[in-house]
């Protein structure tokens, strides 16, 4: 049987596998996770200071700088308070914004890729392998990170747009469920089409090359990509579900009890959860991308006889 | 499931022509891995990281140039029990040379080190009792040029009647094979026996001391 098939012991050795090399290697994850999360927010500031510098020259100092950014407000303003924000320029503003800020942190997230890329090869990584990634594939994981929000993000604004341009900002109870059913369904589909995204970015292909193959190996493989995913969404739910759900129960009163409660959750989340799905993705996109063959049987020693007869 | 046949063949020689691929084989590290590594199997990206002490992340990208450059192709992947999940890479050939006249077209310093290589493999032939001076320098360097790319061509074209059986020879036979059929193809071939003439009768005339061989 192809070790590419779907299966209920397929599935417990792909998340018995996940973890364990997420807790074999948490303190490289950690550091690694820390480390990166610096590199982002030191790039993030030299990206403002790029932007800052030119516009404080363009806009004819302080002055104008403190105009534009007074007009910004309106314009982002009219976005969330005039129901315009199918309004080409002022989404277009705001995205721009956004994948500015974003970018760093998803050149971030996507470097943690490729420690795990290193994981599920060998086991093991090193926290400074991160910033490798980081470097090696600048901007084809900002790039990344930028369409895959716009993959995820800009159906549910056009959806939530035209509803709100339609009906107004109060839509009523069941359309809103409908609304956020449809919106549930499309993130749990969009992300899970998307899990091997950044895996096969890591692997050396094009943007649009590795969203093309993850929706090609999800498809062909759904059973046993979107029953992996699935069970990482389920493990989330049970993890937010109660803590949110005793501060409803419980009130300010129990807030003490739910923050004790919390707390190794963030941790598991951080530390063994969000690796783990790291390296189930890598995993999973190693096996389908991979070429099957049958080992041969070692022959003879790989001895030359002829010179240049 | 692919099987082997998804996988292109590992040639015998491949001659290097493609100015970009030879520039990517300029950086020591990507030589290293094709020709001290891949060329005698497949290695994983693990492995080669080990065996370089170069990080995973800089193997990878390396291999990734090499892919590209068509160097270098996955052959396989394969689980370990522990649930490792192990990609092996190896080269399109086992041996490599590199094509003259794409050197001598290319910029960025490869051309000038093609030429000299050729002058300083030809001056040192004065080790072994040849003398070409400077002023015959240029003809002895467009000569032997001539001859390793007719070498090139002749030896890179044997014609295989039996492919599938010629892939399933074990390596070390498979590659003496290849040398005696490479050796009666050049013996075969009018255009690289002249131009073999030529170049040893260039060096007989510049022989300076008493070696007679012949």
């Amino acid at each position: 049987m192809s070790n590419k098939n779907a299966s209920f012991g397929a599935l417990v050795e792909d998340l018995k596998v996940s973890f364990k090399f997420a807790a074999k290697n948490i303190i490289s994850f950690l550091l690694g996770t820390i480390g990166v999360v610096l590199v982002s927010v030191v790039v993030l500031v030299l990206f403002m200071i790029a932007a800052f510098i030119p516009m404080l020259i363009l806009l004819g100092g302080w002055e104008g700088l403190a105009i534009y950014f007074m007009n910004l407000g309106v314009v982002l303003e009219d976005v969330f308070t005039s129901g315009s924000i199918m309004n080409p320029a002022a989404f277009g503003a705001m995205a721009f914004i956004i994948a500015i800020i974003a970018s760093p942190f998803f050149i971030a997230i996507g470097a943690l890729f490729g420690m795990g890329r290193e994981i599920v090869e060998s086991e093991g990584t090193t926290a400074e392998g991160v910033f490798v990634w980081y470097r090696k594939e600048f901007f084809s994981l900002a790039g990344t990170g930028i369409l895959l929000l716009l993959i995820v993000l800009l159906p549910l604004l056009m959806l939530y747009g035209t509803a709100f341009a339609i009906i107004g900002f109060e839509l009523p109870n069941i359309l809103n469920a409908v609304i956020a059913t449809i919106s549930g369904l499309w993130l749990v589909i969009s992300l899970g089409l998307s899990l091997m995204v950044f895996p096969a970015v890591i692997d050396g292909l094009s943007v649009f090359d590795a969203f093309k193959e993850s929706f090609r190996l999800s498809i062909r493989h759904f059973d046993r990509v979107f029953s992996l995913w699935l069970s990482f969404l389920g493990m989330l739910v049970i993890c937010i579900v109660p803590p949110l759900a005793g501060f409803e129960v419980l009130g300010e009163a129990g807030a003490i009890v739910i923050g004790i409660m919390t707390l190794p959750l963030a941790v598991f989340l951080l530390l063994l959860y969000f690796p783990a799905l790291v390296i189930a993705s890598n995993r999973l996109y190693l096996i389908f991308s991979g070429i099957e063959v049958t080992v041969q049987e070692p022959g003879d020693p790989d001895l030359s006889f002829i010179g240049g007869v | 499931m692919e099987t082997i046949d998804s996988v292109p063949p590992m040639k015998d020689l491949e001659i290097i022509s493609d100015t970009n691929a030879i520039k990517i084989l300029f950086e020591e590290t990507r030589a290293k891995i094709v020709f001290n590594y891949l060329v005698n199997g497949s290695m994983t990206v693990k492995q080669l990281s080990d065996a370089t002490g170069k990080n995973p992340g800089t193997i990878l990208h390396h291999i990734q140039k090499l892919q590209e450059a068509g160097l270098v192709v996955q052959e396989r992947t394969e689980q370990t029990p522990t649930g490792i999940v192990q990609r092996y890479y190896r080269a399109t050939a086992r041996e490599y040379r590199l094509g003259i006249s794409g050197m001598m077209e290319a910029n960025g310093g490869v051309a000038q080190f093609a030429r000299d290589r050729l002058t300083s493999t030809i001056s040192s032939l004065s080790v072994y009792g040849i003398e070409i001076p400077e002023s015959q320098m240029k003809k002895a360097v467009d000569i032997l040029r001539r001859l390793i790319e007719r070498e090139n061509v002749v030896s890179s074209n044997l014609p295989i009647s039996n492919e599938r059986a010629y892939q399933a020879l074990p390596p070390a036979v498979r590659g003496d094979a290849s040398r005696i059929m490479r050796r009666l193809s050049l013996e075969e071939d009018s255009e690289y026996q002249r131009l073999r003439e030529e170049w040893h009768g260039f060096l007989r005339s510049h022989r300076k001391v008493g070696i007679e061989n012949e």
